[in-house]
């Protein structure tokens, strides 16, 4: 037997040898006889594994980088323009929902009283001088506005027509110096004038008699006499009684119904029903003859 | 007289639109500014009696139309405020960075006492020939001066009207230097100095 073929018969050995090994592990490895010894291999190298998966993950994120983060910052504009979108129309939106309460609540109002005829007008203006309270409507003498005219908010009185153009309105606010309101109280029923305090002043309601027993929290309408305002059209709310024995009158404190910085669109009553007190300025006939 | 009228009218009017409209919803230490006196003062301390008196007539009567004061009462005040600061200013030095701001000051309190004066005295009579107020069937006749006599009283110059005027004349002494410095480079932008050689 010569060298070559001890050679060849080794190489064939080895390979009967590793075939057999393997075919072992895999009967093996079928029967789950392999499990801990593969257990204890596989660990070591599932660390060493996930070691050499990180970094290569950050090498292949230093290589791939830039253009991720270009796309990143290219997304990222396209969400700021989104946000800014719908910012806008969320803030028009609730412009739209604020607009529509306050014709709702106006509309209400008009619902209570449909006796009156009502011309809805917006606010454009307040007065330019500090010390008084008045405020300027979009509409005017065009729209059958005449001075004298009542003006109501949804939440009650708000004043009077006092100078009228062509096509806009000035309205002397209940809370001004000079306005003068006659009305009445809800509970009590007792009556006096609701006047304004002008600049840092509070509204008042004055003229009330001393016996009457007025109480806090009462509500204030307006009475209806002098026939230049409805009757029950709401004033506001007692805050406050201040009473002497001494006087002639006692006084109240009143905190109006209607806010009036933030009135955006109101009524201007342009009819109603009045008491007809005319009849009394005349005296009758027979008294004229009596001697 | 310069082109001051020129610039008074379409100004002012603008002025009197923002005062009513867009002033109201941004008060300053709870005070609306008032953007005309200011203007008025600053034009009178550098242009003198005679344009500040111009700027006095159509900043008042600009005022007065978006107000329920008696028309005419702001310019009235107006003008005597003009006059009172360009008297004064003749006392005081010039080229002074203070002066205007002093000078819009005293403006102020001029204004709002000789403003507050004339409407004691006439919004009794307004009110009384109001005949949509009614101020005679209110207080069944027998009231009516005492109601009217309390309605002048609220125009008293002290308690809160004070302390208004007090913050108003502060925050216009700050603007009237702004308002100054702006009218003096316009001035000189629209009319340079002649240099002689």
């Amino acid at each position: 037997m010569n060298l070559n073929e001890t050679q060849r018969r080794i190489r064939w050995v080895t390979f009967i040898v590793l075939i057999g090994i393997t075919i072992l592990l895999v009967v093996l490895d079928t029967s789950g006889s392999l499990d801990s010894a593969l257990n204890f291999l596989e660990d070591p190298i599932a660390a060493v594994m996930g070691w050499t998966t990180e970094r290569t993950d950050v090498f292949a994120n230093a290589l791939t980088g830039p253009e991720d983060l270009q796309m990143a910052q290219a997304e990222l504009e396209q969400l700021r323009i989104q946000v800014d979108a719908l910012q806008r129309e969320n803030e028009e939106l609730r412009e739209i929902q604020g607009e529509y309460q306050t014709m709702l609540e106006l509309f209400d109002r008009a619902r209570e009283t449909p006796e009156f005829t009502r011309e809805t007008a917006t606010v454009i203006g307040y007065d330019s001088s500090p010390l008084f309270r008045s405020m300027i409507l979009d509409k005017g003498s065009d729209d059958g506005i005449h001075v004298g005219m009542p003006v109501e908010g949804a939440r009650g009185l708000v004043g009077q027509v006092y100078r009228t153009t062509n096509q806009a309105a000035m309205v002397l606010l209940l809370t001004d110096n000079i306005s003068s309101v006659p009305a009445r109280l809800g509970s009590s029923r007792a009556t006096g004038i609701a006047r304004g305090g002008g600049l840092g002043g509070a509204m008042t309601m004055d003229w009330i008699e001393l016996e009457e027993q007025i109480e806090i929290g009462e509500v204030v309408y307006t009475s209806g006499l002098g026939g230049r305002f409805p009757q029950d059209m709401v004033i506001g709310r007692i805050t406050d009684v201040e009473r002497r024995e001494a006087d002639l009158f006692q006084k109240a404190t009143i905190q109006p119904a209607t806010d009036f910085e933030s009135l955006e669109r109101v009524f201007v009553i342009t009819d109603y029903r009045t008491i007809d007190t005319s009849i009394f300025d005349t005296l009758p006939e027979d008294l004229l003859d009596s001697p | 007289m310069t082109y001051g009228l020129y610039l008074a009218i379409p100004l002012m009017a603008i002025f009197a639109v923002l005062q009513s409209t867009v002033l109201p919803r941004i008060p300053i230490f709870g005070i609306v500014p008032q953007l005309w006196l200011v203007a008025t003062i600053a034009w009178a301390i550098l242009h003198g009696i005679r344009d500040g008196m111009i700027w006095a007539l159509v900043g008042g009567l600009f005022i007065d139309l978006f107000s329920a004061s008696p028309l005419g009462t702001t310019a009235l005040a107006l003008m005597a405020a003009v006059a009172v600061v360009t008297l004064v200013q003749r006392n005081l030095p010039q080229n002074r960075t203070f002066i205007p701001v002093l000078l819009t000051i005293l403006g102020t309190f001029v204004f709002w006492f000789v403003y507050l004066l004339l409407l004691r005295i006439i919004v009794p009579i307004m009110v009384r020939n109001m005949e949509f107020l009614g101020i005679d069937t209110l207080v069944r006749g027998t009231n009516a001066p005492g109601l009217i006599a309390d309605i002048a009283s609220r125009f008293n110059p002290g308690g809160l009207i004070f302390q208004y005027v007090l913050v108003t004349a502060l925050v216009h002494g700050f603007m009237g230097l702004a308002f100054y410095w702006g009218f003096y480079t316009f001035e000189r932008f629209v009319r340079p100095r002649r240099v002689e050689i």
